[in-house]
């Protein structure tokens, strides 16, 4: 049975192409998933351990402090120096992050002491280490960041003092981390406490752990001494819980991509053995039982699987190797577990395997006598039966009833809103074969009136339902995955952003403790950021920084729309709703402050009385007038904030032009300002927008290769029709175009499907998501991201054009005489 | 009385010589043959397996592309034309019968009957179409599919379809093949009328001589030339000649 499997695919080797196709993408994902991760996390072990990188033995003793004593004790290093064999003690290099920048460039840089000699892990490569504090040394990977060369200057965030680079070293860099030296001066190096200790040994490390732990009895708590080697494997390991969380996490996408996968090989078995129909119809007229037939069909499966699981691990091999050349953790080769691999492999198998059963078990019912007829049968197109009907109809009652269910909102509305899309997912995709025919018939008809070509290519597209079917509900799992996510995260941006924009209108609000000079005003103005700019005055209630400010017309100068409680009347003073410090230094207690409550403020002839409205959007030292009030108020009215509107809050580009001017003035800070959150919010998202999209877009180009695969597998099988319509006088390029609304068809109806339920479930999603929290919070604005959703669109329809390419031209060069001879 | 139009053939060759393989053994299916077919005449080809007719049949019909030598039709030669010509010439000018498999399983009937005009995106003249059809029996018939009709009626169907776009000649291959005799000879009557009552150009290609003799006239083919052309043939003389060339 292996030598006919291995004959058939050695002789028809094209037909599996696509097939292979598949499930080397599909492993090849998981395998680039391992591999990648567990390089990752050797990098970061890696990192982690740099320190430790020379040492033989490493001592670690708790730094404690009990019964007034310090521990370590003074002299914990001297013991251990003291053990015969011992070479050198050594505090571990301190490290600590810190943001260096150069020019309009920043980096995060792991800043270590220098290390001595004998415990240097990497080398330097120009210069020399660091020895006064105004020197350092930089890795290759960190001047790269910061654009910056030996002999330049940087500055740390915040600092007001140069450091200039003296020496350059070859320290890798990885997804996290990039590394740089600072010299420490000598004598605060014995003040440090520190709790490990880097020991090199004369000899073979694991001899001197005894001695050592006896030489420190007393001196320490909770000591450990363990061997270099040791010490390294631990950090290695420190980080694989998370490690692995996140490893299973994207192994969620990766059984996404083995699901849709498995949708497309059953597609290509089931056409395969249609189209062999009189082959087998042969064996079993021969003698062959119906369970020789579907081992058959099982082993040549079972062949495929594993020539494109190894494919597929060949292919994650070169992913992760290229995802390694990103984040620089190729320096530490790829890890590889060969547990994970052989699991990877094991599962691109198997899902071959399963996805062949059932083709399998049809092809063990072919009749011996198909054998015997001449005029090739038209694929079987079964109707699809009752009992499909009825469980999805069924389905799809259970999850339009926890839809509802999810809509009532409450703690586990999320929990019902996804077992209602798991329900109605079954009832949509299972039931395809009930509608895909007739849709496509239906708009077969609309489009009828341009031709037979068309007519005949929508009609062909549904001739086969249950083929048609499989083949667009592929896609429309694919595609209705990728657009539930874009949408939620497209949904839940413009509603976090409308929230923005009302609690926070104002794009920036700059607040100093002294007059804002109106050069400062006119510089801001003057950023092409900004669109308009307004200095608010204020006047000091008290000396304790409090001050009171009126709007006024502020928010029209502006051209912003005014938030809910933000203008008073005459009279009235707005103040924070959960701490005042106007309302504290009134009398008044600030956490028991209602709206309705009395306040006394010290105007120019006598106290003046205000009805004290609470509000969200004031700031706790600030209180809003009238500006009728504002005037009676005694004091010079000085302008302390400055209110921009941007053109485009959520860009941080341009939010970066003000904070830089900004930065000159230490005395102004930035309060309530919605373009910083905007900002903030839209990049987040946008990142979770790509790599989310890039998950499951694998799982969509699968299902493409598969639109392909029936497209090919077809056009075999209608040879003699092709070689008909060109014998009647249809061109070539008719029969092309007749492909190609083919594929457009298909892969319309699997895109359309699967944008609209996606969208739906991404809706629902962030609704139910929403009604857990406390109300009024959120306000939902359901969203499409422009671009990534019709860029998935486009991105389908082009590969439908593409995949009817090869099988367009095989058709169009049937030649009449070839194919029309009597068979 | 004959016009100018009935002098010149409705199709014909000119020294048409196809071979197959161009290895160490071609094989030349069509030896150097020239013939020219009368309008409105009914032509038999005939032969052994092997003979080349439908060789010859497949070259005359602009299916095949000869070796040498000039095809006509109607006043064209098509050996030289490109291939989108060539195909409006089957389009346009030529029908086809086959044996089997004549119809597009995805259409109706009565849309198989107006592919080639709707190919050309010509307007179907419905009277004619009318005509046609009842004259074949299919008034009954024009909105199923060809699987739910049976031989006899798809070659109707398939007749009916070539006689639409009124083609300078209908070329049939063996299309009696799969017929049962009752059916095949009133297809056989059919065509005949159509050859003499409409003036219809008609070629068939057989290897029955009982098909033959509704013929006026039988080419009989032996080794790729044309060895006898019998004009008025009858069965049993065809039968006759067949068993002589074995």
């Amino acid at each position: 049975m292996l030598r006919h499997a291995l004959s058939e695919l050695r002789l028809h080797p094209t037909r599996f192409v696509a097939t292979l196709i598949a499930i080397a993408i599909s492993v090849g994902f998981v395998a680039a998933i391992s591999v990648f991760v567990n390089s990752q996390q050797t990098a970061l072990g890696m990192q982690n351990a740099l320190q430790l990188s020379k040492a033989d033995v490493v001592v670690r003793t708790e730094e404690a402090w009990i019964d007034d004593q310090s521990y370590p004790l003074p002299g914990f290093a001297d013991a251990i120096a003291a053990v015969p064999g011992v070479a050198t003690v050594l505090p571990e290099p301190l490290a600590g992050a810190g943001v260096l920048t150069k020019g309009d460039r920043t980096a995060t840089i792991s800043l270590f002491d220098v290390p001595p000699a004998e415990l240097q892990w990497s080398q330097l490569v120009e210069g020399r280490m660091p020895e006064a504090d105004d020197e350092l040394a930089l890795s290759r990977a960190a001047l790269e960041k910061l654009g910056a060369q030996l002999g330049d200057a940087v500055r740390p965030q915040g600092g007001d003092a140069d450091l200039r680079v003296v020496g350059v070293t070859d320290d890798p860099n990885t997804l996290w981390t990039t590394v740089g030296y600072i010299s420490v001066p000598a004598q605060s190096q014995e003040d440090v406490l520190t709790g490990t200790f880097l020991v090199k040994v004369d000899g073979d490390p694991a001899a001197v752990i005894g001695p050592i732990e006896q030489a420190v009895v007393g001196l320490g708590t909770e000591t450990t001494v363990m061997t270099g080697d040791q010490a390294r494997a631990e950090a290695l390991n420190a980080m694989t819980a998370d490690v692995d969380i996140f490893k299973y996490l994207l192994q969620g996408f990766g059984a996404v991509a083995l699901l849709v996968g498995a949708i497309t090989i059953a597609n290509t078995f089931t056409i395969l053995v249609t189209q062999r129909r009189r082959q087998l119809g042969l064996l079993r007229a021969v003698g062959a039982s119906p369970a020789q037939v579907r081992g058959r069909i099982v082993v040549e499966s079972f062949l495929i699987g594993a020539v494109g699981s190894l494919l597929g691990l060949g292919l994650g091999f070169a992913v992760a190797w290229g995802g390694g050349a990103v984040t620089g953790s190729n320096y530490f080769g790829l890890t590889v577990v060969p547990l994970e691999l052989a699991l990877a492999w094991l599962a691109g198998v198997v899902v071959t395997m399963l996805a062949s059963i059932g083709p399998a078990i049809a092809a063990s019912r072919v009749r011996p006598i198909e054998a015997l007829q001449s005029v090739p049968t038209e694929a079987q197109a079964k109707r699809a039966g009752i009992v499909r009907a009825v469980v999805c109809g069924l389905a799809g009652v259970a999850g339009a009833a926890l839809v509802v269910v999810a809509l009532g909102g409450g703690d586990w509305a999320l929990l019902w809103a996804i077992l209602a899309g798991v329900a109605l997912t079954i009832a949509v995709l299972g039931a395809a074969p009930l509608y895909v025919a007739p849709l496509l018939g239906l708009v077969g008809r609309l489009f009828g009136m341009a031709g037979p070509t068309t007519r005949m290519a929508f009609v062909n597209s549904a001739r086969n339902p249950r083929r048609a079917a499989s083949t667009a509900t592929a896609l429309m799992l694919a595609v209705g995955l990728i657009v539930t996510l874009q949408a939620a995260l497209a949904t839940a941006r413009s509603s976090g952003m409308a929230t923005i924009d009302k609690e926070y209108p104002i794009d920036v609000v700059g607040v100093s403790t002294e007059a804002i000079p109106s050069s400062l005003i006119e510089q801001l103005g003057a950023l092409p950021a900004v669109q308009r700019v307004v200095g608010i005055e204020s006047k000091p209630v008290g000396t304790d920084g409090t001050s009171v400010i009126a709007p006024g017309t502020a928010y029209e100068d502006l051209g912003v729309e005014r938030p809910n409680r933000s203008v008073p009347e005459a009279g009235e003073i707005f103040l924070h709703d959960e701490y005042s410090a106007i309302a504290e230094a009134a009398g008044l207690d600030p956490a028991t402050l209602k709206s309705g409550a009395k306040i006394s403020l010290p105007g120019a002839d006598g106290p003046i009385e205000f009805t004290v409205k609470t509000s969200g959007s004031v700031s706790w030292d600030t209180g809003l007038v009238a500006a009728e009030d504002f005037a009676t108020l005694p004091g010079e009215p000085t302008v302390t904030q400055v209110w921009l509107k941007l053109y485009d809050r959520t860009s941080s580009t341009q939010l970066n032009q003000v904070t830089a001017v900004l930065e000159g003035h230490p005395e102004i800070y930035l309060d309530q300002s919605g373009a910083m959150m905007a900002s903030i919010l839209t990049q987040v998202m946008d990142v979770m927008l790509i790599v989310l999209t890039a998950l499951l877009g694998v799982a969509v180009v699968i299902a493409l290769v598969g639109v392909g695969n029936t497209l090919g597998l077809s056009v075999i099988e209608r040879q003699r029709e092709s070689a008909l319509l060109r014998a009647l006088g249809m061109q070539r390029g008719g029969l092309r175009l007749m492909l190609l609304v083919e594929a457009l068809a298909m892969v319309a109806v699997g895109t359309l499907i699967g944008l609209i339920a996606g969208s739906f479930f991404g809706w629902l999603g962030v609704k139910t998501a929403f009604s857990s929290m406390p109300d009024g919070v959120m306000e939902l604005r359901f969203a499409l991201d422009p671009w990534y959703t019709t860029g998935l669109i486009a991105v389908c329809l082009l590969a439908a054009v593409a995949a009817s390419i090869l099988p367009g031209r095989r058709a169009a060069n049937a030649t009449p005489t070839e194919a029309l001879a009597a068979d | 009385m004959t016009t100018q139009l009935d002098q010149v053939p409705a199709c014909g060759t000119q020294n048409l010589t196809k071979v197959f393989g161009s290895g160490e053994q071609p094989v030349v299916a069509v030896d150097d043959v020239s013939v020219a077919i009368a309008r409105g005449s009914f032509t038999a080809i005939m032969g052994p397996s092997g003979s080349g007719k439908s060789t010859l049949m497949h070259c005359m019909a602009g299916l095949d592309r000869p070796t040498n030598g000039a095809v006509y039709v109607g006043a064209d030669n098509i050996a030289g034309m490109s291939e989108r010509d060539v195909t409006r010439v089957r389009r346009d000018k030529v029908g086809f019968v086959f044996q089997s498999f004549n119809l597009l399983p995805t259409l109706t009937a009565e849309q198989n009957i107006t592919l080639p005009l709707e190919l050309a995106g010509r307007k179907v003249d419905r009277q004619f179409l009318g005509a046609v059809v009842s004259s074949l029996g299919l008034a009954d018939r024009l909105t199923h599919r060809p699987s739910q009709l049976s031989g006899g009626q798809q070659q109707r169907v398939a007749v009916a379809r070539a006689l639409m776009t009124r083609p300078e000649v209908i070329f049939a291959d063996e299309p009696t093949g799969a017929l049962d005799q009752k059916t095949g000879t009133a297809l056989l009557e059919y065509l005949q009328a159509c050859a003499r009552d409409q003036g219809q150009t008609i070629i068939m290609v057989t290897h029955d001589p009982r098909a033959a003799g509704y013929a006026d006239r039988a080419l009989m083919l032996l080794d790729g030339r044309v060895v006898d052309d019998i004009a008025n043939p009858s069965a049993e003389a065809l039968a006759l000649q067949l068993g002589v060339m074995g």
